[in-house]
């Protein structure tokens, strides 16, 4: 809207300005203001705005707009010179016509370079505030696209760290201190694994499943603190397990959401068990915990699911795979299927 | 003396927390609750003058516990850890909340703020019969949505029944609660709230004047301009009253 304003401005400043020039330029070389001088000037004004409009309606519709310069430029040159004969041609009729001019169409005239001229300057003005336009939209896109960029990667990081999990730590902590220090002390420690291991998960592709193991358990041992005798925790780790490669905090992820929406929920709370199983060329992570699983529950955590299952994929294609639903005893049986072959030929290398 | 109520679903949360208030000569801590449906009862028994109350808790959330509160609110100070929707409801609301670890000079702002309404309230309160119903010095939790109020009941000029629900009328506000207007009429004080037909409340120190409407029934004007029908039967009643 303000844009085809600005347009119109442009248009009628523009021709009004030719008409000043030449009123000037006739004034300066002494030629005699007739009827007919004054009357070609503004002609020249008149069909200028009509003729320019119908050039820029041309532009539109070619879809010049989107065009570079360099496959504009030629298009221009062309354009102009087209102009120059179409409008010398109205120019004669009509100045025939209207003011009894006789005069006849001529290749040698000088008015055709003139009327050249005037488009050229037309379109050099017409572009230049298109590719300013241009321009600033892309340069506002840009910092469109750069300011979600950062927004986006705040708010992943700001998740990573778990914010409500770190300041509820710290109060179990504080309270600790006073009822039992060598457990707050203890805390302390495990509180700063857990940290350690969020900062550095962006270091690595993969990591071996004892180490990250050793992570849950500390974060595990934390909340236990915090919930006492209304969280279980019980582990079944099967020996020659522990050697798989596991995205790091893949586990973790899930385990913090067995809390939030497990026993964080419930009353009497509830256990968590975590078991690991080896078939044949394949481990399968299998975790147990208290609660309902809504599959139909749009919220952050389900978001959350995706991620981890798209983390699985990118590691490992079609040999790894999630799983989460509804298990015996009011539990959520949650299976993470990770093949044994990455042990061998790791293929996050080749990533 | 404060007496306050300590409701967290953690021990060593409420712990740490009654750790903290042993400095404060004034608070004294008469129950505390892991579970907001006791926390519930609890309030309902002790009548508290205070409560700290967690947000995060397993089965209903601190909300949603004060939403079934009955009788009277008591002053509540909510302590939190970290919850984005939560903060925003306390920013967006102004209600007193604390952030866990908790420190020390900030709970003693906090409870010097609420000690001076308390200590306002007793001396309102003073000298009048109390017969278990909500009187005009009261305070009532209101939840509309995401958004919530603590309102003393002086500033409450009408209740309107809107279906299951009934529109409160107070300062600029009008939140919808699911209440029934029946509910209320039982626990209002009859001293201080006139039910002046099946769709309305209002509070008798808000009435402007009476006009006399057709069929012999009345027409109260309240202080904000708003226009209440009287119906036939409670215009008797409300003569009868006005005539003492």
């Amino acid at each position: 809207m303000t844009a085809s304003r600005y347009y119109y401005k442009a248009q009628l400043s523009g021709w009004s300005l030719y008409i000043l020039i030449s009123t000037a330029v006739f004034i300066l070389t002494g030629t005699k203001l007739s009827f007919d001088v004054l009357g070609g000037i503004y002609l020249v004004f008149a069909l200028g705005l009509v003729v320019s409009h119908l050039y820029r309606a041309i532009i539109i519709k070619l879809g010049w707009l989107e065009k570079d310069i360099a496959s504009l430029i030629p298009r221009v040159a062309v354009a102009c010179i087209i102009l120059a004969i179409v409008f010398h041609g109205i120019y004669i009729f009509i100045g025939n016509l209207a003011f009894g001019w006789k005069l006849a169409y001529t290749w040698t005239d000088a008015n055709l370079v003139t009327w050249g001229m005037l488009f050229f300057i037309w379109s050099l003005i017409y572009f230049t505030y298109i590719f300013f336009q241009r321009f600033r939209k892309e340069e506002i896109k840009n910092l469109q696209l750069e300011s979600a960029k950062n927004e986006y990667e705040l708010r992943r990081l700001r998740d990573q760290m778990n914010p409500h999990f770190i300041f509820n730590a710290m109060n179990t902590i504080r309270a600790l201190i006073d009822e039992n220090p060598t457990k707050a002390k203890n805390a302390v420690t495990q509180l700063s694994n857990v940290l350690r291991s969020s900062l550095q998960a962006g270091d690595q592709d993969l990591i071996p499943l004892s180490k990250e193991i050793e992570i849950v358990k500390d974060y595990l041992e934390i909340e236990k603190a915090r919930y006492e005798e209304r969280l279980e925790i019980s582990w079944q780790v099967q020996e020659g397990t522990e050697k798989v490669k596991i995205p790091p905090l893949l586990l973790q992820t899930i385990i913090e959401n067995c809390i939030k929406h497990g026993i964080a929920k419930l009353p009497d709370g509830g256990s968590i068990c975590i078991q690991t199983v080896t078939h044949d060329d394949a481990v399968d992570i299998n975790i147990f915990n208290t609660g309902v699983y809504d599959p139909n529950a749009k919220s952050d955590s389900s978001l959350g699911l995706e991620n981890t299952k798209n983390r699985l994929n990118l590691s490992f294609g079609k040999e790894a795979w999630l799983t989460i639903g509804n298990h015996e005893n009011k539990s959520v049986l949650t299976t993470i299927h990770l093949p044994l072959t990455s042990i061998k030929n790791d293929k996050s290398n080749s990533n | 003396m404060i007496r306050a109520i300590v409701i967290d679903d953690e021990r060593l949360a409420r712990q740490e927390l009654k750790n903290l208030l042993q400095s404060f000569d004034n608070i004294q801590i008469v129950a505390e609750s892991g579970k907001p449906e006791e926390a519930l009862d609890l309030i309902e028994k002790e009548n508290p003058d205070l409560i700290f109350l967690d947000i995060q808790m397993p089965g209903m959330t601190g909300f949603e516990m004060l939403d079934e509160l009955e009788g009277t609110a008591p002053e509540v100070i909510f302590v939190t850890a970290y919850d984005e929707y939560a903060l925003k409801a306390f920013e967006v609301n102004a209600l007193d909340y604390l952030m866990k670890p908790v420190e020390e000079s900030r709970l003693q702002e906090a409870i010097e703020k609420i000690a001076k309404r308390i200590a306002k309230k007793k001396v309102e309160s003073e000298g009048q019969e109390n017969d278990g119903k909500l009187e005009l010095h009261d305070q009532v939790f209101l939840k509309d949505g995401e958004k919530c109020w603590f309102v003393e009941l002086e500033k409450i000029r009408l209740f309107e029944s809107e279906g299951n629900y009934v529109r409160v009328y107070f300062d600029e506000s009008r939140p919808l609660i699911l209440k029934s207007l029946n509910a209320l009429t039982d626990r209002l004080s009859e001293k201080y709230f006139f039910r002046a037909s099946r769709k309305h409340i209002v509070n008798l120190r808000w009435i402007e004047k009476v006009e006399t409407w057709f069929n012999g029934g009345l027409l109260v004007i309240l202080k904000d301009g708003t226009k209440v029908e009287v119906s036939r039967r409670q215009s008797v009643k409300l003569k009868e009253m006005m005539a003492l």
